[in-house]
């Protein structure tokens, strides 16, 4: 019987010291933040994605990186809470609605850089520089070119014809993409015309939305609808698959930039900021430097099949594929994310669910 | 009487963790009483009845399958001899080590290309684009299905060593009587397994209550993905909390009518001698029904989802001689194993407390050790955060930067855990002290043993059974554990459901394929441990 309670006791002796590398690797890390040999990232986006570009900065500048990854509006509300001591020194999100919305709840430090300046077009960055675009991905219609003849496609706004009911399928409002989308609508059309826009789209639904992009695309692709709207690297990542049997199908379905002959294809941006009580600045900005020079750029654009932020970065072949360079609706990412609200509410509203 | 056993150090301990676990829990309720905003008037126009109704129904639903099949297959294992009884016995636990989301995104998948039902319908009949539009489980049937096919293994755990632990006297009793089979299933064998199967289906119902990743997949919306829409989408904390505590108030209710509809009827075995049932032999019609029906829901919830992982796991296993995988893999099994030992000693204790005290507020603050299981990870998380910073806030003002961070460390982690499965332990703990008597603490406690003696030398040797499953249980259940880590975890600190969860979220199932397998496999080892536990239990009773 006291055998029981000494393997108790010797499991959680172990278990402690096991445990306690881990909470010295902790502490380690306190102490070197004063010191500045590092940078703490909160990173919405998928820290495996990140790993190969982040091991090349350490090697490149001698700084170590610490990165927790989650869901950005998590680590928003992360940092929000921590304040002034908080450990994050650079936050990676995706959406310019979750970078507007971190400047304007005042979680982000204004940074000045000539260098980053330069490296990043204006549209893809706040005129304020409290955030920079480091990718651009594009939201846009998808289709199934056995059903649908290419004349019959031309913008955004098209899609609310009658001519499409029964004929789309689209994922929940809840999904952060389509409130950018509707929110660039709000910008370009007004409030009132976004509203039906969204209402005749719901019309034309030929199903309750449901599931992610990859599900809207395998729609269209069994038939059960003719177009979509989908964020191409999705596309791109099922196309580079292993598999020969999954490229079978993902050549099954084609990309069509909208509004190419007006503002250009609806366009969202994936990008960082530094965080208003970072105490590693001055690493942060050497982060964000680097992930907008051409090495991670190059890297990032090959591994996720995402565009870069200036055009003379390579393409992977896959994204070379559908198009490319194609025209960009160039509206500051910033609108995006000051319509975003209005945007949800109108989704509720028509019963976009 | 028994409060004069415990002196008051032995309860400042007890009131600092009940502390802990109530702040987070507090924090959430105070936003109660704070004043509604405009969004709450959207919310209560457009949405909350679309939450309610698919909350009640999924929780009824839900309920109603679980039990049914926990209760079937738990009475067919332990009164009848039928073929595979024996291999059935111990598979029909094995759900319980996968994540329900990980199921979720696994049914799916089947049905879509690369997914080995559509697959095999393509390939052989062609029909592989029927069997997707057919198969459409990205509604509330689907998170219905998942759910039950998930959760029944705990109302099938618990019902099981009920009927086992039965007296065979009272079955023969019933028999003597004239009661045929039918009645003795109903008449005796129910209502003495009936706490057993209730704490079973208080587990599913808070479970499923607390569930965001099947309903966020399945686009499903209810309580926990509202609150957690209000809260992240719409950015208002008020709102989102408002909704947080209607779900808490609901489960306030769940309890009491539990309590009540207990009632003052308790169910106490005559004898502490037990014989072991003697299987009853059933007709050959009858055995071969009795195992298709265990044979369909260890297909459902077991099966088909490991043979989906295994033929995803061809095409993406280069992943496994990742070097960072095997850094996930201790992380989840060191975090694992400390936090479930840690949960379970300090539920021994307080558990222990309650029943040696009759200080009122003292058992009043212990059942709210039984809330925190139907939160929803990202409710506690937020709970947590709030109190924690201003821990951190309070440090900066005195040492002038904090000497030790809290958010963002483990301890931040462990809390977590603390509040969301001490019920499970606590549950455990409390029903195996109260099969000890109180006189044996009195006849220890007059020999001059110290409380913590009393415990360590009789208590948990008595109840040793109890403990394991409860470590077990929390074992399993913090390895699977999403939401929370995913939001309080430090620096650099994967673990195998977060890395799940990024590979799904990028829209790529088959590469979950590794680290799902992985994550089941560390959840089995302990549930086949438990089941060796039950079975030398029984060999034990035979001899």
């Amino acid at each position: 019987m006291d055998k029981l309670f000494l393997n108790i006791f010797l499991l959680s002796s172990i278990i402690f010291t096991g445990s306690s590398d881990i909470l010295q690797a902790e502490s380690y890390t306190l102490h070197e933040s004063t010191e500045s040999k590092e940078v703490n990232i909160y990173s919405a986006r998928k820290a495996y994605l990140l790993k190969p570009i982040l091991k090349a900065f350490e090697k490149d500048t001698g700084i170590k990186v610490n990165i927790i990854s989650g869901k950005s509006k998590e680590l928003q509300k992360r940092i929000e809470r921590e304040g002034t001591n908080t450990r994050a020194d650079v936050l990676l999100t995706v959406d310019a609605g979750n970078l507007y919305i971190a400047k304007s709840k005042d979680l982000l430090k204004k940074i000045y850089s000539k260098k980053i300046n330069t490296l990043i077009p204006e549209y893809l960055r706040d005129q304020d520089g409290y955030w920079y675009g480091l990718s651009v991905r594009s939201r846009v219609i998808m289709y199934n070119p056995k059903k649908v003849n290419l004349s019959d496609l031309s913008t955004y706004e098209d899609m609310a014809n009658k001519k499409w009911k029964g004929r789309i399928c689209v994922r929940s409002s809840g999904n952060i993409y389509n409130q950018s989308l509707l929110a660039s609508l709000i910008y370009h059309l007004g409030e009132k015309k976004a509203k039906t826009w969204a209402k005749n789209i719901v019309h034309n639904f030929s199903r309750k939305p449901k599931g992610n992009d990859r599900t809207q695309m395998i729609s269209v692709i069994l038939g059960e609808c003719d177009i979509t709207l989908a964020n191409t690297y999705y596309l791109g990542k099922w196309m580079s698959s292993e598999k020969d049997k999954d490229r079978k199908y993902a050549k099954q379905i084609a990309v069509y930039f909208p509004n190419q002959s007006d503002r250009g294809a609806h366009i969202n941006i994936s990008g960082a900021a530094v965080v208003k009580y970072s105490k590693n600045s001055d690493n942060a900005i050497k982060l964000i430097t680097y992930l907008a020079g051409d090495k991670a750029q190059e890297l990032y654009a090959e591994a996720n099949h995402e565009y870069p932020i200036r055009e003379n970065i390579n393409v992977s072949n896959i994204v070379k594929s559908w198009g490319y360079p194609f025209k960009q609706d160039k509206l500051s990412a910033a609108q995006l994310g000051k319509n975003n609200r209005k945007a949800v509410e109108i989704f509720d509203k028509v019963n976009w669910q | 009487m028994f409060s004069k056993i415990l002196d008051y150090k032995d309860q400042i301990f007890l009131y600092f963790v009940i502390l802990v676990v109530i702040t987070p829990i507090i924090t959430v309720l105070s936003y109660v009483f704070s004043p509604s905003t405009h969004l709450w008037g959207h919310l209560a126009d457009n949405l909350l009845l679309e939450y309610l109704s698919n909350t009640f129904l999924i929780l009824m639903f839900v309920s109603l399958i679980s039990v049914v099949l926990g209760v079937s297959c738990a009475w067919l294992v332990t009164m009848y001899q039928f073929p595979g009884k024996d291999i059935f016995k111990w598979l029909l636990v094995m759900p319980i080590a996968i994540p329900t989301y990980v199921s979720a995104y696994i049914y799916a998948g089947l049905v879509e290309p690369s997914g080995f039902l559509f697959e095999s319908a393509e390939s052989t009949i062609g029909l592989g684009k029927e069997l997707y539009n057919l198969i459409n489980l990205r509604n509330i049937y689907g998170v219905i299905f998942i759910l039950s096919i998930c959760l029944y293994p705990y109302i099938y755990l618990i019902t099981y060593s009920s009927f086992k632990e039965q007296s065979y006297c009272a079955i023969e009793v019933g028999k003597s009587l004239g009661l045929n089979k039918k009645e003795l299933f109903r008449k005796i064998s129910i209502p003495l397994a009936r706490p057993g199967i209730i704490a079973g289906l208080s587990l599913v119902m808070m479970e499923t209550l607390a569930e965001f990743g099947t309903m966020d997949y399945y686009g499903v919306s209810t309580f926990t993905t509202g609150i957690y829409r209000t809260w992240f989408a719409f950015d208002d904390d008020t709102s989102a909390l408002h909704l947080a505590s209607i779900l808490l108030t609901f489960v306030f209710i769940l309890m009491i009518l539990e309590k009540y509809s207990r009632g003052r009827s308790k169910y106490n075995h005559s004898s502490q001698k037990t014989r072991p049932m003697k299987p009853i032999n059933m007709s050959m019609r009858n055995g071969i029904y009795a195992f298709l029906w265990c044979l369909l829901i260890v297909l459902l919830g077991f099966i088909i989802p490991i043979i989906q992982l295994f033929l995803w796991l061809i095409d993406t296993y280069s992943y496994l001689f990742d070097s960072e995988f095997l850094e996930i893999i201790t992380n989840t099994i060191i975090i694992g194993s400390f936090a479930s030992v840690l949960i379970v000693l300090i539920s021994i204790y307080a558990s222990y407390v309650n029943r040696s005290t009759s200080n009122m507020y003292t058992k009043f603050s212990l059942k709210i050790f039984s809330i925190g299981y139907s939160i929803p990870g990202v409710v506690i998380a937020v709970g947590i955060i709030i109190p924690i910073t201003l821990i951190d806030d309070l440090q900066a003002v005195i040492f002038g930067s904090p000497i030790f961070y809290l958010s963002g460390s483990f301890i931040a982690l462990i809390i977590a855990y603390l509040v969301r499965f001490s019920t499970i332990s606590f549950n455990a703990t409390e029903s195996g002290l109260s099969k000890i008597k109180n006189n044996i603490d009195l006849t220890a406690k007059s020999f001059g043993f110290s409380n913590f003696m009393i415990l360590k030398n009789i208590h948990i040797p008595m109840m040793k059974t109890t403990v394991i499953t409860a470590l077990i249980l929390v074992f399993v259940d913090i390895v699977k554990e999403l939401p929370a880590t995913l939001i309080l975890r430090p620096f650099n600190f994967d673990t195998l459901a977060i890395h799940i969860y990024e590979l799904a979220s990028s829209e790529q199932l088959s590469f979950i394929a590794s680290p799902a397998l992985m994550l089941i496999t560390i959840g089995l080892i302990p549930v086949i441990i438990l089941i060796r536990k039950t079975v030398g239990y029984e060999n034990e009773i035979r001899d």
